[in-house]
Order: structure tokens, then C-alpha cells, then sequence
């Protein structure tokens, strides 16, 4: 047997023995889970009464976290497929995160459509009488979704197969049997040769270039749901590269978040390097960009003459009651991660921690005595005698507003050093901006009034917010198991490239992406 | 004879005070409902099954600064109030609960409190507790007035009253059409509830291909009055070329084979893939250039 690699070693180390809190946050997540699971029998047994669905708004938090989870699968189609087709180099030690959270994200996507139907059982009429009708746009969704998750498992399977035989070989003695047949099993006999590896390459291949369209058919087929109905604000010819382009950039956001967990949490620092964060920080703020623009352009066409019921789901967004989330989106979701991805690449920007008041301690701690006056004189009625004029939110509004700004910027030359730690913030702020807007884009369009005296409300309960609970939950519980069972990085892709770089050392291109800081270089 | 045209209006009043006095008039229970940004209140009406209720919504919000709209939907009996605010601050609706149990009732508007007016609940007594009558035979007429243009709704006008002529008030007729879907049968069209008259109206736009549709009406019953039904054929104009629905915003059946084509494309393409994957085992074990030995 060979000498074990040094990442190999490393990641089949902590794959043996997981750090200590990996059981506590297991039964966290599973805990959660059950919960979830529970909040389902609920409807189950009673009916989807007991969510705040009803009549004028069918469509909730489960079709936004449907669309949400969908969008996030983007992320393995984008870093592994086209990655891997235009030969750069540098994705080899992330594409395994990427197409795990594909998948991870396409079961529990998937489940959301299930739970959404309150009668499971009724899964079997799209089998049943479903594919009679294929001018249908739901069953189109049922053909995509589909075929994306085999298609995906395939392709998560195929470049797993040279690492299952590295767990065959280099199973400790002492693991279950289960353990051992399960890596036998789907080692699938690799040795290693060229005749096997000639056949890895050739099933590799092609499925990174059939999952691309794949991918692509399925968030616009996803969009087509909704743009294929006369629905005030859904009725867009923009939606599907729309979505499409919403989708690669949440996938984006969540591989960096993904990337900078197990690095942390694995010690993996010297593979995952702070050169995959700014390559992939710079496509994230190429997709932010571009949807940017495509906000720009739906909300302008539709706000330039909008008729009586655009008009109404504008006032919704932008003055009623969603503004709250609306702006929270565009601000939090949009401008915000793109500043946290330039900052990073504008050392100027270190001067502004010589500027006296822009000290991150004195102003957040104005702010907080301001904030927390205001809490005071709102919570405790007799401490508002002196300050009830000088300490309301209203007088307030505004100095907070610009402390919280002073706050933002007496933060820039702290991320402008920290590239990790300002692309990890925009990428949670990207999924929270996607996810609230994916619920932007399901809630206050069915809230639009279709009569002129009814008023539509729609407040999710908490069996909704159990069950998303136990779907995200079920994610990241998904997402453990999996790096528990299997390599979280390629370990054969990164050898490759590491043997590749030592035979052509001209190609200096592919070495810093693969070789363990301190190591060869 | 000049006294004849008289006679016979006063024999006319003195029918009409004879049959209030004889005939005896529907009781009707009458509850009062508080709505307000602190909640309802009452938060539980009691009512009696089968008996009609009319519930009058107040609006109790005038303390505050703004106005407070709510509109109060009734679940279960798939009815909604008319909006409750500064301007109209009192609205009554007039039900029948058909069956005991408990109803929720809730706010479905906008307003200061929703959440504090998500859990009102109409608690419907069994009958038999409060000694219930024996039921009453009813009577239901259906009246249907087919479209003018293909496409068009059908108004339907369903009357229902006992067997001593005086109208059912507040109760649920359902209408149904027979249509041939996956099988041929009644498929439920909508239903609503009797007026004053025991008249339910509805508007529909008759479905499928037939230039004669029947179409029922059904009244379920009460522990108060027996179910009855009533049919009648709908007479729809005929089609012409030019009002056919417009199929080629559909996917036409070349595009459908189209599609399936491209799917079992990609499923050859992935078990292509997986043909790969099957044959990887090599016959002998051990062999030279695996990838697990370091080539350096």
C-alpha cells in the first residue's frame, strides 16, 4: 500500500475520530429534525389548516423554500460541470462540497413540494394521471427536478468512486462492517488503471455536460411556474434567466459558506485557500451584478405604467407591509454583499481606520446607548418622563440610521483585512437576501387584492416554521453525515493536480491551488 | 259591484295577517361579537346545529387614532363578512351551522391585533340536546340561464323552500355540473348560501365540450329540513371556429413528443454514464499505475 497523502491523512483522521462537538450538533440537528417531523404529522393528521395557508394565499413558506433549496443546488452545477469543462484548475479541492450541497439541497427541496400537498399519497397522481398532461408547467417542473437529482447523484457518485477505493484500502481495522462493505460496494472494484481511469473520465464528462443544461432547464422550468400564470407581478418574460441567474449566485454564497466552515472545522486551511475565496468572491459579485440588474429592470418595467394590481403589489413591496422585508433584501441582500466582496481588493480603503471617529468600539457603543434608551422609555412606561421626547424612535430615527452607518464603515479596514471573513458575511447575507426574496416573489402576489373590498393576509404558523426549521436542519444534518462518511474534498482530483504541477513545473498556474501551504512550492 | 275591487284587498290583508299569525315564523338566534385590536369578544359563540344564526361583528377599535379594518372569515362555512370598520362599524351575516362541532372564525385583514384575532370559534350544539323538531321536506327549484357567447358565464338561481312554502334562510346549496374528466360524473362547481328568499345565486363558465350540460343543485339537509336536489340541462350556443379555445398557447403534440425525446436523451445519457461505471472492474487485482501510489 502506498504512503497515505498528506490531505488524505488528514481528512480520514478526522473522518475516524470527529471533533467532540460533532455528536452534540448531530443531535441538535436531529432533534430539530424530529421536531420538524412532528410539526408534520400535525398537518398531516389535521390538515393544512393549521398552516396560515389558506384560499387567497396557497403558496408559502414551503414554495419559498422550495425555490430557495433549488436555487442552492445551482451551486454544484456551476463549481463542478462548468468549472471542470473550462479546465480551471483551482476548483478541484471544493467540487465535492458543491455537488454535495447539489444534492443535499434537491432531496430537501424536493420534500418541500411534498409537504406542501398535505396528502403525500397525492405524489402518486402526478404519476398516475400527471403525464397525460405534458402542457402542464408543474409536470415539466416534476420531469426537471427529477432528472437533476438522478442526474446529480450520478454525478456526485462518479469522481467519488477512486476515493471510496482509498476508504476500502485504508479502513482502520477496527470500523463496522457495514462500513467496510458499503466502500467495497461502491469502490466498484477502482484499482486505479488506465483502462478504469479512461472510463471515469469519458462518465465524468459527459455528465458535466449534460447537468449543465439540466441545471439550467430546471430553475427556469421552476420560474416557468410561476411566469406562466396571469398573476400580477409572476407574469414576466424575465423570469426564467432571472431565477436561473438567482439561482447560481445563492449556490455561489453557499459553497463560500460551506468552504469556510469545514476549513475552520477541519483544519483544511492549506487546501481551501484564501485564493478559491477571491476567485469565487469575484464570481459572486459578477452574479450579485447581474442581479442587481435584472431587480433593476422587473421592478422599473413593472413600476413605469403599472396597471391597477401592479401598482398594488408595488405599494406592498416598497410602503406596506412587505417593505420590511423588501428593503432588508435589496440593502442587506444585494448592495450590501457586493461592497463585502470589493472591499477586500481596495487597500485604500485602510486608511479609513486613521479617521478619529470612525472607531468601531466608541460608535457602537453610542449606538447601543441611543438604542438602548429607546428600548427603555418603549418597555419601561415610567422611565419615559425627562427622555420620552428626546428618546423616542422617531426623534432617533435618523441619528441611528447614521451611527449605523459610522458603525459600517468603521468595520471596512477590518474586513478590507480579512478577505475570508468579509466574503463569509456577504454569502450570509446573500442566502437570507435570496431567501426573503424568494418570498417576495411567492407571498405578496397572491396577496394582491382580486376584489376591491378583501384584504389578504398571510402569517405563516408555527408548524411552517417548525417544519422549515426541520428542512434546513435536515440540510446541514445531510451535509455532516456525509463528510462523516466520505471525503469532503476530492482526494484523487487534488493529487492529480498535484502530480500534474510536478511534472510540468512551468505551469505555475495550477500549483498554489493544490499544494499544502509549507509544502512543496 | 263597485265594492268588489276592495273586498278583494281586504280579504288579501287579512290572509297575509292570518298566515303570520298561523304559519310559524323561522327563529332566528341572534349574537353580538365585539371585534377589536384586543381580540374577540366574546371569544366563543355558542349556536345550535341546524338552526339559522345571525351574527352581528362590531367594531370595537374607535379608541384608537386610526382607523382598524377587519374582515372576518368563518371557516368551515366558507364565509366572509363584509369589511368592519369606523364607517360601517356594525355588519351582520346570517348562517345556518349545518353540522355541530367547532368553527373557527378569524380576521383576514391587515390590522392592528391580527394576531390577537386569529382564534374566535362558533361552538355549534347538537340539536338533539336542545330538543330538536322532527326535519321538514323541502323543496328546491333551479333556474339556469345559459351564456349569450361561447365562453361566457351561466347564471344559476337555486330557490329552496320547506313544505310550507316559507323560504330557507342561511344554508349551503352546492352546484354541480356533469363533466367527463378522467371518467364521467358531477364535478363540484361552487356553492352558496340562501338569502332571505332562500335564493343562491352563482356565476359560472360551464367547462368541457358538450352543447348540453346538466347541472344540480343540492341541498344537504339539517337536523331542521331534508335534503333536496333539483336538475336541469344547460343549453350552451354552439361553437364556432373562431371562439375555439386557443390551443396553441398549449404544448402541441409534436412538442410534447419533442419533449419526451429530449428527456430520454438525457436518461441514455446517464445510463451511458452509469455503463461506465458498471464495467470499472478489472479482472485481475493487482495492477501497475494505480493512482493511489505516488508517482513521485
Amino acid at each position: 500500500m502506498s504512503e497515505p497523502h498528506r490531505l488524505e491523512a488528514q481528512l480520514l483522521g478526522v473522518m475516524a475520530r470527529p471533533p467532540r462537538w460533532y455528536l452534540f450538533v448531530v443531535i441538535l440537528l436531529a432533534g430539530t429534525v424530529a421536531w420538524g417531523f412532528y410539526a408534520w404529522t400535525v398537518q398531516y393528521r389535521i390538515g393544512l389548516g393549521v398552516t396560515g395557508l389558506h384560499n387567497r394565499v396557497p403558496w408559502g413558506l414551503y414554495i419559498v423554500n422550495f425555490v430557495f433549496l433549488i436555487g442552492i443546488s445551482h451551486a454544484g452545477t456551476l463549481i463542478s460541470a462548468i468549472l471542470r469543462i473550462t479546465g480551471a484548475e483551482w476548483r478541484r479541492p471544493i467540487t465535492r462540497m458543491a455537488e454535495v450541497i447539489t444534492v443535499v439541497a434537491l432531496m430537501t427541496g424536493a420534500l418541500m413540494i411534498i409537504v406542501d400537498m398535505g396528502r403525500p399519497d397525492r405524489v402518486l397522481y402526478l404519476v398516475r394521471y400527471g403525464f397525460g398532461y405534458l402542457s402542464s408547467p408543474i409536470m415539466w417542473d416534476v420531469l426537471s427536478v427529477s432528472t437533476y437529482l438522478i442526474g446529480s447523484l450520478i454525478y456526485l457518485y462518479i469522481p467519488l468512486i477512486p476515493d471510496l477505493a482509498v476508504l476500502r484500502d485504508r479502513l482502520d481495522p477496527s470500523a463496522p462492517g457495514w462500513q467496510r462493505w458499503l466502500y467495497r460496494t461502491l469502490a466498484m472494484g477502482w484499482q486505479g488503471t488506465l483502462r478504469q481511469r479512461r472510463r471515469l473520465e469519458r462518465a465524468l464528462t459527459v455528465m458535466a455536460l449534460v447537468i449543465i443544461p439540466i441545471a439550467v432547464s430546471v430553475h427556469t422550468v421552476v420560474s416557468f411556474v410561476f411566469s406562466m400564470t396571469l398573476r400580477v407581478g409572476w407574469h414576466s418574460s424575465i423570469f426564467g434567466p432571472y431565477f436561473v441567474v438567482g439561482a447560481i449566485f445563492s449556490g455561489i454564497a453557499g459553497i463560500i459558506a460551506a468552504m469556510a466552515v469545514f476549513r475552520r472545522i477541519y483544519r483544511l486551511e492549506a487546501w481551501i485557500t484564501e485564493e478559491h475565496f477571491r476567485k469565487l468572491g469575484w464570481l459572486l459579485l459578477a452574479l450579485n451584478l447581474i442581479y442587481l440588474y435584472f431587480t433593476f429592470s422587473e421592478y422599473l418595467t413593472m413600476g413605469y405604467q403599472p396597471d391597477d394590481a401592479e401598482a398594488a403589489l408595488l405599494r406592498l413591496l416598497f410602503t406596506g407591509p412587505y417593505g420590511k422585508l423588501f428593503w432588508p433584501m435589496v440593502v442587506g441582500g444585494l448592495v450590501a454583499p457586493a461592497l463585502l466582496a470589493v472591499i477586500p481588493s481596495v487597500p485604500a480603503l485602510r486608511s479609513l481606520s486613521t479617521v478619529p471617529f470612525l472607531r468601531p468600539a466608541p460608535v457602537a457603543l453610542t449606538a447601543a446607548g441611543l438604542l438602548g434608551s429607546v428600548l427603555i422609555v418603549r418597555t419601561q412606561p415610567q422611565a419615559a418622563t425627562l427622555l420620552s421626547w428626546l428618546a423616542t424612535w422617531e426623534t432617533l430615527r435618523w441619528p441611528l440610521l447614521g451611527l449605523g452607518v459610522l458603525l459600517a464603515l468603521s468595520l471596512v479596514p477590518i474586513l478590507q483585512a480579512r478577505r475570508v471573513a468579509s466574503l463569509v458575511i456577504a454569502s450570509v447575507l446573500v442566502n437570507v437576501g435570496m431567501w426573503l426574496k424568494r418570498y417576495l416573489v411567492v407571498v405578496p402576489s397572491l396577496a394582491v387584492a382580486q376584489t376591491p373590498i378583501e384584504a389578504i393576509a398571510y402569517r405563516p404558523t408555527w408548524v411552517e416554521y417548525s417544519i422549515t426549521a426541520g428542512t434546513f436542519a435536515g440540510f446541514a444534518l445531510l451535509y455532516l453525515v456525509f463528510s462523516r462518511l466520505f471525503p469532503i474534498i476530492s482526494l484523487w482530483e487534488v493529487r492529480e493536480a498535484e502530480d500534474s504541477a510536478i511534472r510540468e513545473p512551468a505551469d505555475v498556474g495550477t500549483r498554489p491551488y493544490v499544494t499544502p501551504a509549507g509544502g512543496r512550492a | 259591484m263597485k265594492r268588489a275591487p276592495l273586498m278583494v284587498v281586504a280579504a288579501g290583508a287579512m290572509a297575509l295577517v292570518l298566515s303570520l299569525l298561523v304559519l310559524p315564523a323561522r327563529a332566528v338566534e341572534r349574537v353580538r361579537v365585539v371585534v377589536s385590536e384586543r381580540g374577540f369578544d366574546p371569544p366563543v359563540v355558542e349556536v345550535t346545529e341546524g338552526e339559522l344564526v345571525e351574527i352581528t361583528f362590531v367594531y370595537g377599535d374607535s379608541h384608537l387614532p386610526q382607523d382598524n379594518p377587519h374582515v372576518i372569515f368563518i371557516e368551515g362555512l366558507g364565509l366572509e363578512s363584509p369589511q368592519i370598520s369606523r364607517a360601517r362599524p356594525e355588519v351582520a351575516v346570517r348562517v345556518t351551522a349545518e353540522h355541530s362541532g367547532r368553527l373557527l372564525f378569524k380576521c383576514t385583514a391587515y390590522c392592528t391585533g391580527h394576531d390577537r384575532l386569529q382564534a374566535g370559534y362558533l361552538r355549534v350544539r347538537p340539536a338533539a340536546a336542545t330538543g330538536a323538531v322532527p326535519a321538514a321536506t323541502t323543496r328546491l327549484q333551479l333556474l339556469a340561464a345559459p351564456p349569450d357567447v361561447p365562453g361566457a358565464k351561466a347564471a344559476l338561481r337555486a330557490q329552496l323552500s320547506s313544505d310550507d312554502g316559507q323560504p330557507v334562510e342561511g344554508v349551503l346549496v352546492r352546484f354541480e355540473q356533469q363533466a367527463t374528466l378522467v371518467k364521467t360524473g358531477w364535478a363540484p362547481i361552487g356553492g352558496a348560501r340562501t338569502d332571505g328568499r332562500g335564493v343562491a345565486l352563482m356565476e359560472y363558465a360551464p367547462f368541457g365540450d358538450a352543447e348540453r350540460v346538466p347541472v344540480r343543485a343540492l341541498f344537504e339537509g339539517t337536523v331542521r329540513y331534508q335534503a333536496a336536489q333539483a336538475e336541469v340541462v344547460l343549453e350552451l350556443p354552439a361553437l364556432v371556429s373562431w371562439w375555439a379555445p386557443p390551443e396553441e398557447v398549449r404544448v402541441p403534440i409534436v412538442g410534447t413528443w419533442l419533449l419526451w425525446a429530449i428527456v430520454a436523451a438525457v436518461w441514455l445519457t446517464f445510463a451511458y454514464a452509469l455503463y461506465q461505471v458498471f464495467t470499472l472492474p478489472e479482472p485481475q487485482s493487482a495492477v501497475p499505475g494505480s493512482l493511489h501510489r505516488r508517482r513521485v
